[in-house]
C-alpha cells in the first residue's frame, strides 16, 4: 500500500493518462484519493494557491507583530503603522499600492490585513460548523422533540439580521477580534445547522442507514459514521461562502468600530476608510477590495473543488 | 408530412432493395469519455417490417438502449453516430439536420421511455401533454386537439378520460402514467414506435395489461413495435423477431418461436437456461459479467464467458452470418449445433435438509402509516385515514426454511420484513423471536440474530466508506477477539469476491458484487435469520441467478432460515421452500412452493402466476389479465380486499372479510374455499384504531 501511494505522489500525473484502467487504480487511504482527486480540478488549486499565499501571509505578519515587534516588515518595507509620507499619493515605484489618508503604506497595510481577515474567516466559520453540523445532522436524524427544539431555537438565531447579532454579541462581550470571531461563529450556526438537517434528512433514508440500525450500531455511530459523511458536501460548499462573509462581516465590524481597533490594519476597515475618497484616491480601498476579493475567490474555488473530491462518487464515474 | 409523389418514388425504391420500414444498417455509436472514445455499440444491422414487432434482447451494458437512441438520435452531447445509417421510409435518420428530425420524431417514428414516473412533465396535465404533441405535428385546432386527446386516453385504456385529461401526472398511478406516454406516443400515428423498457417499472399484473394494450395497438394500426427489455418473458410474448445483444453487438438474430426453441448462439442458450422460470427446472448458470464497454475483449466479446471457445475465438470478430433459420454471430455455430434452451436438469425439490422448529412467528401483526404527523393534525378531526401497510398478518418461520414473501408494490411485504428486525414500529400485534417476544429480546442478541439484505445495491452501501471498513464496524461490533482482517477476508471469500475488494469504494463495484457485500455484511454478524428485501431485483438475469445461488448456499451452510421478499414469482420459485402471497397488506395464501406453484387457490395467486411472461414461446397460455390496480391502501374496500379485481367474485365477497384459514390445499383466505372470516372482535379492534 504505501509503495503504491508513494508512487502515486511522485507521479500522479500518471493516472490520468490514457492506459489508466480500473486495474491499475490502486487502493489509497481518504485523504490521498482526496487529494488526488483535488488536484485534477486546475481553479480549485489555484483558489488554494491564492488561500495559501494568503494564509502564509496572514502567518508571518502575525510572528512579525507579535514577536519581533514589525520589525521584519521594517527592514524590508515600510512600517503599517506609522504615518511617514505624503497622504493620499498614487501608486508609484516607491509606494506600487500608493499611501492612504494619514500617509501610511497601501501595500504595508495591505499585507498586514491578511491576518486578521484569515483569523477571522477560519476560526469563525470553523467554530459555527463544529456546533451548527452535528446539531443539524442530530436534528435530521432523531427528528421528533430533538429536531423541534434544535432548529426553533435556530429559526430565532435567524430572526436576527445577522450583523445586528454580531454588533449585539460584540457589544456584549466587548470589543476585541476574540470576540468579533465567538460572535461570527454563533451568528452563522444556523447555516450550517439548517443545511446539515436538511441533508441528513434524505441521507437518513438510504438504506444503508437501515443497515446501520439492523446491525445494532449506536446512535452516535450513526449519527456520526454513517450520515455526517454523506452530507459533508453542501457543508463545505457553505463553509467556503461563509468565509467570504465572514471576511466581509468583519469588515462591517470595523468599520463601526466594533472590531480590531485603528492602527492594527484589517481589509475591511482599509475599505471603509477609503470609501470618501473613491473618487480622488480610489487606491486606498480598490487594493484591499482587490485582496478580499481574491481570498474570497480562493476560498469558494476551494469549495468546489473540496466538493467533487470528497465524493468518491465523481471519480471514476462509468457514464455511458 | 412528405408530399405524396415523393413519398411514392421513395416507397418504390425501398421496395426494390428490402420492403423493410425501418433498416438499421452497421450502426455504430461512439462515447466521448475522459479516457478516450468509447464504442457503446457496434455494427447493429436489422430490419423492422410493416406491423412487426421486434424485441431487442440484453443484460445492461449490452448497448440495446444505446440502439434505440441512436435510432431516434436521442445521444447524450459526448455520443455520436460514428458509423452506418438508419433509414426510415427511405429516409436516411442518422445524417438529418435537428431541423428535419424534428418532423419526424412523434409523426413518423415515436418512443416511450422506461420510467414513467420521471417521464411526463409534472407541472402540465395529461391532456396538456398529449394535445401539445398533436398540436406541433398536426393542423388541428385545440378543441380538435382536446378531443383526439380524450379519444387517444380511451384507446389506451384508461377508465374515464374525460376527468384524466385535467390530472397532473402525481395524481395518476405508474401504470396509468405509462399508458398516457404510450397515448402521446402515438397520437401521430407514427410507423415506428420504439418501446424502451415500457414495463420495467411496473407490477406483474400492470405489465400484463400493457403488454396486452401494445400488441393490440400494433394490430390495431398496423404499427411496427421495436421493443427493447432485458426480459426474455417479454419477449416471448410479445415479439415477432429478437435481436439478442451481448456487449454492443447482436449475436443471434430471428423469429422468436425459431430463436428461443433452437438457440444457436452460446449466449442466447446461457441467457435462456439462467433465467428462472415458473416450470418445474432449476436455472443453469451463466458465469461471468458482461464486460464494460471500454474494456470488451479482442475476438469474440463472449469468447472469455464461453464455455464452447477455442483459440479462433479470441482473434476474430464474428460476423452476424445466416444459420439454420436465423443469424447468429459464432464462428463456431456449425460444430456447436442448435443449443438446448430449457436446462434439463429438474429441479431440487425440498432444498432445506430438515425444517426445525419456529423461529419467528408473527401473530395479528398491523403497522399502520399516518399522514398526521403533527400534534395538531391528531386532535382534530377528519383528515385521511392512515395507510394500513400491514393489516394483522400472521406468519411464522421455521429454523432452515426459506419463507417466500410475494406481492405487488403496495402490498405491504417490505414493510412486514422490516416488522421482523423492528426497523419500523409495530402498530400492533405480536411479534416472538425463537418463542420469545421481540420486547424481552435484548437489542444485540436481535441485532446479531437476525439481519436483512436490502434491495437497492446503490444505496445500501455506505458511499463514503470502502468495503473493508463496513464490514469492520460490522464485525466488531458482534465478535469481539477475532481477527478482523482474517475475518473480512474469510467473508469476502464466501460471498464469492476478491479480499481485495475491501479497499474499494461501492462505486467501484459493480451492481451483483454489491450486492454481495450486502450479504457478507448480513453475515458478518453470524445470525440465524436473514430476510431479502428484493436483493435481486436490480440485477442482470445472469448475475441474478450467480445471487440466488450464493444465498441458496450459504444458507444450506449455516443452516440459516430466510425470508425472501420478492415481486418475481420466477425467483421465488427458484428459491422458497414456502410461499405467502401478500395483497393489500395482508397474506392471502400461504403453502409449500410446489403446491401453491402447481394450484394456485386464491385468485389473485393465479392471476399473478398467469400474469408472469414466460420465456418459452411455445408455452403460451391463455393469461388471466387483472383489471384495475391495486386500491388505495388508506381506503380498502369492504369485504374482501381482492374483491374489486377478482375475476371470481360472489356478491358476499363485498360484505364478508376471509379470514386465512387452513384448507386441505394450504392456507387461504378466500371465501370459494371456506366460510372463516374475519372474527368481530378483530372487526371491532380495526374500528377503534
Amino acid at each position: 500500500m504505501s509503495e503504491e501511494s508513494g508512487y502515486n505522489g511522485s507521479g500522479g500525473q500518471s493516472a490520468d493518462t490514457s492506459d489508466h484502467s480500473r486495474a491499475s487504480v490502486e487502493n489509497p487511504t481518504g485523504f490521498q484519493r482526496t487529494w488526488r482527486e483535488f488536484r485534477a480540478h486546475p481553479l480549485a488549486v489555484a483558489g488554494l494557491a491564492v488561500v495559501s499565499i494568503v494564509t502564509i501571509v496572514g502567518i508571518v505578519t502575525f510572528l512579525d507583530d507579535a514577536l519581533l515587534e514589525n520589525a521584519l516588515i521594517k527592514s524590508v518595507y515600510y512600517s503599517p503603522f506609522k504615518p511617514e509620507f505624503m497622504p493620499l499619493q498614487g501608486p508609484s515605484m516607491a509606494h506600487p499600492f500608493g499611501t492612504d489618508t494619514l500617509g501610511r503604506d497601501v501595500l504595508a497595510r495591505t499585507i498586514y490585513g491578511a491576518k486578521v481577515s484569515i483569523q477571522v474567516a477560519l476560526t469563525a466559520v470553523l467554530v459555527a460548523a463544529a456546533i451548527g453540523s452535528p446539531l443539524g445532522v442530530i436534528a435530521g436524524y432523531m427528528g421528533g422533540y430533538v429536531e423541534t427544539i434544535v432548529m426553533r431555537t435556530v429559526d430565532v438565531i435567524l430572526g436576527f439580521p445577522a450583523l445586528v447579532l454580531a454588533i449585539g454579541l460584540v457589544a456584549a462581550l466587548g470589543f476585541n477580534l476574540t470576540n468579533v470571531i465567538i460572535a461570527l461563529g454563533i451568528v452563522y450556526v444556523p447555516q450550517f445547522a439548517r443545511i446539515a438537517r436538511s441533508t441528513a434528512l434524505s441521507v437518513s433514508n438510504e438504506e444503508y442507514v437501515d443497515a446501520a440500525k439492523a446491525l445494532g450500531y449506536s446512535r452516535p455511530h450513526i449519527v456520526f459514521r454513517e450520515v455526517l459523511p454523506n452530507c459533508i458536501s453542501p457543508l463545505l460548499v457553505q463553509a467556503s461562502l461563509l468565509m467570504a462573509f465572514a471576511i466581509i462581516a468583519e469588515a462591517s465590524l470595523s468599520f463601526l468600530g466594533l472590531g480590531v481597533q485603528p492602527p492594527t490594519p484589517t481589509w475591511g476597515q482599509m475599505v471603509s476608510d477609503g470609501s470618501g475618497y473613491l473618487t480622488s484616491a480610489p487606491w486606498i480601498s480598490l487594493f484591499p477590495g482587490a485582496a478580499i476579493f481574491g481570498t474570497v475567490l480562493g476560498f469558494n474555488l476551494i469549495g468546489d473543488g473540496l466538493r467533487d473530491a470528497l465524493d468518491p462518487r465523481e471519480s471514476a464515474e462509468r457514464r455511458f | 408530412m412528405v408530399d405524396a409523389p415523393q413519398e411514392e418514388t421513395s416507397h418504390i425504391a425501398r421496395t426494390e432493395a428490402t420492403d423493410a420500414l425501418l433498416t438499421v444498417q452497421d450502426l455504430t455509436t461512439e462515447f466521448a469519455t475522459a479516457t478516450g472514445s468509447i464504442r457503446a455499440i457496434e455494427d447493429v444491422s436489422f430490419d423492422v417490417h410493416p406491423g412487426e414487432s421486434l424485441g431487442i434482447v440484453g443484460e445492461s451494458g449490452s448497448g440495446k438502449s444505446v440502439t434505440a437512441r441512436s435510432i431516434m438520435r436521442l445521444l447524450d452531447e459526448n455520443g455520436r453516430i460514428a458509423n452506418g445509417s438508419v433509414e426510415l421510409n427511405g429516409r436516411d435518420l442518422s445524417t438529418m439536420s435537428e431541423h428535419e428530425l424534428t418532423e419526424v420524431r412523434g409523426s413518423d417514428i415515436a418512443m416511450i421511455f422506461q420510467d414513467p414516473m420521471s417521464s411526463l412533465t409534472p407541472v402540465l396535465t395529461a391532456g396538456t401533454q398529449i394535445t401539445e404533441t398533436i398540436l406541433e405535428h398536426q393542423d388541428v385546432t385545440k378543441a380538435q386537439a382536446k378531443e383526439q386527446a380524450i379519444d387517444l386516453l380511451d384507446r389506451v385504456r384508461i377508465p374515464d378520460p374525460e376527468s384524466v385529461i385535467d390530472t397532473y401526472p402525481h395524481q395518476l398511478s405508474g401504470g396509468q402514467r405509462q399508458r398516457v406516454l404510450i397515448a402521446i406516443a402515438i397520437s401521430c400515428d407514427p410507423d415506428v414506435l420504439i418501446a424502451d423498457e415500457p414495463t420495467t417499472a411496473l407490477d406483474v399484473t400492470i405489465e400484463a395489461q400493457i403488454l396486452d394494450l401494445l400488441e393490440d395497438l400494433v394490430n390495431e394500426r398496423e404499427m411496427s413495435l421495436v421493443q427493447i427489455t432485458h426480459d426474455l418473458g417479454v419477449v416471448a410474448e410479445t415479439c415477432d423477431r429478437v435481436a439478442v445483444m451481448y456487449a454492443g453487438r447482436i449475436v443471434e438474430q430471428g423469429p422468436v418461436s425459431e430463436v428461443f426453441v433452437e438457440p444457436r448462439h452460446p449466449y442466447t442458450a446461457g441467457l435462456l437456461r439462467s433465467t428462472p422460470r415458473i416450470a418445474d427446472v432449476e436455472p443453469d448458470l451463466l458465469a461471468g459479467n458482461v464486460p464494460d464497454p471500454g474494456e470488451r475483449p479482442v475476438g469474440c466479446n463472449f469468447a472469455p464467458r464461453c464455455t464452447h471457445s477455442t483459440e479462433d475465438c479470441h482473434a476474430v470478430n464474428p460476423p452476424l452470418e445466416p444459420a439454420g433459420g436465423h443469424e447468429v454471430a459464432c464462428i463456431r455455430t456449425d460444430d456447436i449445433g442448435p443449443l438446448e434452451p430449457i436446462p434439463a436438469a429438474t429441479r431440487r425439490e425440498s432444498t432445506h435438509q430438515e425444517v426445525g422448529g419456529t423461529i419467528v412467528e408473527g401473530e395479528n401483526v398491523r403497522k399502520e402509516f399516518s399522514s398526521a404527523d403533527s400534534l395538531l393534525d391528531r386532535l382534530l378531526p377528519g383528515g385521511d385515514p392512515p395507510v394500513r401497510a400491514v393489516d394483522g398478518v400472521d406468519l411464522s418461520l421455521s429454523k432452515g426454511e426459506t419463507l417466500g414473501l410475494v406481492g405487488e408494490s403496495g402490498s405491504g411485504k417490505t414493510t412486514l420484513g422490516r416488522l421482523l428486525l423492528e426497523l419500523t414500529d409495530r402498530t400492533s400485534g405480536e411479534i416472538r423471536f425463537d418463542g420469545r417476544p421481540l420486547a424481552e429480546v435484548p437489542n444485540g442478541e436481535l441485532r446479531s440474530r437476525i439481519q436483512f439484505v436490502f434491495q437497492d445495491p446503490n444505496s445500501s452501501l455506505n458511499p463514503r466508506q470502502t468495503v473493508g471498513k463496513i464490514l469492520r464496524f460490522a464485525v466488531n461490533k458482534h465478535e469481539a477477539g477475532v481477527d478482523v482482517d482474517e475475518r473480512i477476508a474469510e467473508l469476502l471469500t464466501e460471498v464469492g469476491l476478491d479480499p481485495e475488494t475491501r479497499y474499494d469504494y461501492p462505486h467501484q463495484l459493480s451492481g451483483g458484487q454489491k450486492q454481495r457485500v450486502g450479504v457478507a455484511r448480513a453475515l458478518a454478524v453470524d445470525p440465524d435469520v436473514i430476510v431479502a428485501d428484493e436483493p435481486t431485483s436490480a440485477l442482470d438475469v445472469s448475475v441474478q441467478g450467480q445471487l440466488l445461488d450464493l444465498l441458496e448456499d450459504i444458507k444450506r451452510k449455516h443452516g440459516l432460515s430466510m425470508v425472501f421478499i420478492s415481486h418475481d414469482l420466477s425467483v421465488i420459485r427458484h428459491i422458497s421452500d414456502r410461499v405467502a402471497v401478500m395483497y393489500l397488506g395482508r397474506i392471502v395464501e400461504v403453502n409449500e412452493t410446489a403446491d401453491l406453484f402447481d394450484a394456485p387457490q386464491h385468485p389473485y395467486t393465479e392471476a399473478l402466476l398467469s400474469a408472469v411472461p414466460n420465456p418459452d414461446p411455445q408455452m403460451n397460455v391463455a393469461r388471466t389479465v387483472l383489471e384495475g390496480e391495486i386500491p388505495d391502501p388508506k381506503r380498502p374496500p369492504t369485504g374482501c380486499n381482492f374483491v374489486t379485481r377478482c375475476p371470481d367474485a360472489m356478491p358476499e365477497c363485498e360484505r364478508l372479510d376471509p379470514e386465512l384459514a387452513a384448507t386441505d390445499d394450504g392456507d387461504v383466505a378466500c371465501l370459494l374455499h371456506h366460510d372463516v372470516t374475519r372474527s368481530d372482535s378483530d372487526e371491532a379492534e380495526r374500528s377503534t384504531n
